[in-house]
C-alpha cells in the first residue's frame, strides 16, 4: 500500500503546489512572481517524478506505463507553455473592477487541473476515468469564468457547465450500466471482451451512454455545439489550454479503453461519428470570423483525424494516435501563441486582425503560416507526418479505406480557412506599422514550437521512434 | 419484493426525467437540478446493481459515494457561476445569455 502512495509522487507535487499557492493567495495582487515561482517548479517537478516514474499499478485503478509517461510529459509542457501565455495576458495583468488579479488561486485551479489531466492518462477504472475527467471539467469551468466582469467568459463557463454536467449525467449512468453487465468496474475486466460472453445488447446500451458523455466532453460532433461558444467567450490562454490538455488526456484514456476492441461494433459507430466530426468541424470553421472560434472548429475536425486512428486500432492506430497528439499539442499551441500575440496587439478577435502581418513583421508571418499549414498537414511539416501515419494506419485496416478519404477530402476543405489567414497576413493591409510586441513567454512557445514543427517534419524519425517504444 | 427490475425503472425514469428537466428548463437552476437527477439515477443503478447481481463486493456502493461527492462539487462550482451570471446578465434564464453566438 505505501509503495503505491509513492507512486502517486507527482500528482502528490502539483496537489501541494496547488494548496500552497490557495493557501497563500492573499487578493492583492503583488503576488504574481511568487505564484509562477510555486506553480511553474511543482509543475517541473511533477513532470520530472512523472518521467522517471517505475512501470507499475497503483492501488489497481491506476497504469503507470510508457504511455503514461510520455502523456504525462507532454501534458507538463504544454500546461508550462499555457502558464507562458496567461503570465503577460493583459485581461489578467490588469485585473478587473479595481481589483488586481488573484494569481494564485488562478495558478492553483491549473495545477490541480493538471492532476486530473496526470491521472487520466494513467486511469484503468471507470472510478479513476469519472473523478479525473470531472476534475479536469470542474477546474475548467473555474478558470474559463475567472474574470468575473467580463460577461462572455461567464456566459461561455455557465455554457461549459451545464454541457459538462449533463454528459456527465450520461457517462455515469452508462458506467452504471457497464457495472450492471459487467459486475465490474476495472477497464480490463471489459476491455478485449468487447462481444464476447458478456449479453450484448446491454453492454451496446451502456457503451453508447459512456461514448456519449465522453464524446461531449471531446467535443466530437454531433455533441460540439457548446466547443466554439465556450472557446470564444474564455480568455484566450484558457481557450489553448482547453483546446489541446484535456483533449490529449482523453485519447490517452481513450487508446486504453478501446484496447482489444478491434472488429467490434462500436468501433463501427466510432468511426461514422469521426467522418462526422472532421465533416462538421471543418465546414463550421469555413465561414468563421472570429479567430478563437475558427479555431475552435478546427480543433474539432483535428479530433475527427485523431479519432480515424483509435478506430484503426492496435499498435499501428494507438502509435498514430499518439503521433498526431504529440504534434497537434505543439502546432495548436503554436498557432495559439502566434494569435495571442496578433489579437492583443489589435485588441480585436477578428480574423482582421492578422491583416498584413507579414509587413509588420515577417518573422512573425512566417511562423504562423508554418502552424496553420502544419495544420492543414502540408509536407514538410509535422502535421503531414502526423496525418501520413493516421492515414496509413486507417488504410491497413480492410473496410477504413473510406475513412481515409473522408479525411483526405477534409484535408482540402481545412486548407481553404487555414490559408485564409495566411492570405490575410501577405496580402491584407496593415492597420499600424509598429511591429507587433510578443511577451518573452510567448516568444519562447513560437520559437520552440516552430523549431518542432519542422524539425519533426524533416526527421520523422525522432518522434516515431519515441512513440514506438511507448506503444509498441 | 420488489427486484431489481424496480429499481431499475425507477432509475430509468428518474434518468428521463433530470434528462427531460435540463433539456427544457429555461432556467440554469432547474438546469442544474435535472443534472443531479441524473446523478442520482446512476447512484440507484450501481447501488442496487451492488445488491441484486454481484453482492459481496462493495465496488458499486462506493461508485455511488464517489458521485455523490462528485455532485456536490458540481453543484458548488455551478453555484457560484450562477452567481456570477446572475450579476452580470440581472438573469438566471438560459434564452437570455446571447452573446456568443456564430
Amino acid at each position: 500500500m505505501m509503495s503505491s502512495v509513492f507512486l502517486l509522487l507527482p500528482e502528490l507535487a502539483l496537489t501541494a503546489g496547488a494548496l500552497a499557492l490557495f493557501l497563500g493567495d492573499n487578493g492583492r495582487g503583488d503576488q504574481k512572481k511568487w505564484a509562477f515561482s510555486i506553480a511553474v517548479f511543482s509543475l517541473v517537478v511533477a513532470g520530472i517524478l512523472a518521467l522517471v516514474s517505475p512501470n507499475s499499478s497503483a492501488f489497481g485503478v491506476l497504469t503507470l506505463d510508457p504511455l503514461a509517461r510520455f502523456l504525462k510529459g507532454v501534458l507538463s509542457v504544454s500546461v508550462l507553455s499555457v502558464m507562458g501565455f496567461c503570465s503577460g495576458f493583459s485581461a489578467f495583468r490588469s485585473g478587473e473592477g479595481g481589483k488586481p488579479f488573484s494569481w494564485g488561486t488562478f495558478l492553483g485551479m491549473m495545477l490541480l487541473s493538471t492532476v486530473g489531466l496526470f491521472l487520466l492518462v494513467s486511469a484503468s477504472d471507470f472510478l479513476t476515468i469519472l473523478i479525473s475527467i470531472e476534475l479536469v471539467s470542474l477546474t475548467s469551468f473555474v478558470l474559463t469564468g475567472y474574470c468575473r466582469e467580463d460577461k462572455r467568459a461567464s456566459e461561455a463557463a455557465i455554457k461549459y457547465f451545464l454541457v459538462g454536467g449533463f454528459s456527465t449525467g450520461f457517462m455515469v449512468f452508462g458506467m452504471s450500466l457497464l457495472y450492471g453487465v459487467t459486475g465490474s468496474t476495472q477497464l480490463s475486466s471489459f476491455v478485449g471482451s468487447t462481444g464476447a460472453s458478456l449479453p450484448a445488447l446491454p453492454l451496446a446500451g451502456a457503451l453508447v451512454f459512456v461514448l456519449a458523455g465522453f464524446g461531449f466532453k471531446l467535443a466530437m460532433a454531433p455533441f460540439h455545439l457548446w466547443a466554439p461558444d465556450v472557446y470564444e467567450g474564455a480568455p484566450t490562454p484558457i481557450t489553448a489550454f482547453l483546446s489541446v490538455a484535456p483533449k490529449m488526456a482523453a485519447f490517452g484514456m481513450l487508446i486504453r479503453f478501446f484496447q482489444g476492441a478491434e472488429g467490434s461494433i462500436i468501433l463501427t459507430v466510432v468511426a461514422l461519428l469521426s467522418a462526422l466530426t472532421m465533416t462538421v468541424g471543418n465546414l463550421g470553421a469555413l465561414r468563421q470570423t472570429n479567430l478563437k472560434r475558427l479555431l475552435a472548429y478546427s480543433s474539432i475536425a483535428q479530433m475527427g483525424y485523431v479519432m480515424m486512428g483509435l478506430v484503426a486500432g492496435g499498435a499501428a492506430g494507438g502509435q498514430s494516435v499518439l503521433i498526431y497528439l504529440a504534434v497537434y499539442v505543439v502546432m495548436n499551441l503554436g498557432a495559439f501563441a502566434c494569435v495571442i500575440a496578433v489579437t492583443e496587439d489589435a485588441r480585436s478577435e477578428t480574423m482582421e486582425s492578422f491583416s498584413g502581418t507579414a509587413a509588420r513583421s515577417l518573422p512573425l508571418a512566417l511562423v504562423t503560416a508554418v502552424f496553420l499549414l502544419s495544420l492543414t498537414g502540408l509536407p514538410p511539416l509535422a502535421g503531414f507526418i502526423g496525418k501520413f501515419s493516421l492515414f496509413s494506419a486507417a488504410l491497413q485496416v480492410p473496410g477504413l479505406v473510406w475513412l481515409a478519404v473522408v479525411g483526405a477530402l477534409n484535408s482540402v476543405v481545412s486548407l481553404v480557412y487555414y490559408f485564409s489567414i495566411v492570405r490575410h497576413m501577405f496580402f491584407g493591409t496593415p492597420r499600424q506599422q509598429s511591429k507587433p510586441h510578443l511577451p518573452a513567454p510567448v516568444l519562447a512557445v513560437v520559437a520552440a514550437a516552430g523549431a518542432f514543427t519542422l524539425i519533426v517534419g524533416v526527421f520523422p524519425n525522432l518522434l516515431v521512434t519515441v512513440v514506438r517504444s511507448v506503444w509498441p | 419484493m420488489l427486484g431489481l427490475t424496480g429499481y431499475l425503472l425507477v432509475s430509468a425514469i428518474l434518468f428521463s426525467v433530470g434528462m427531460f428537466g435540463a433539456l427544457a428548463r429555461r432556467n440554469v437552476l432547474g438546469i442544474l437540478i435535472g443534472i443531479e437527477l441524473m446523478f442520482n439515477a446512476a447512484n440507484i443503478n450501481f447501488v442496487a446493481f451492488n445488491r441484486y447481481l454481484h453482492p459481496g463486493q462493495p465496488w458499486g456502493q462506493g461508485f455511488a459515494l464517489f458521485i455523490i461527492a462528485l455532485a456536490a462539487a458540481e453543484a458548488v462550482v455551478g453555484l457560484a457561476l450562477v452567481l456570477a451570471i446572475h450579476r452580470n446578465f440581472k438573469t438566471v434564464l438560459s434564452e437570455n445569455l446571447t452573446m456568443l453566438k456564430g
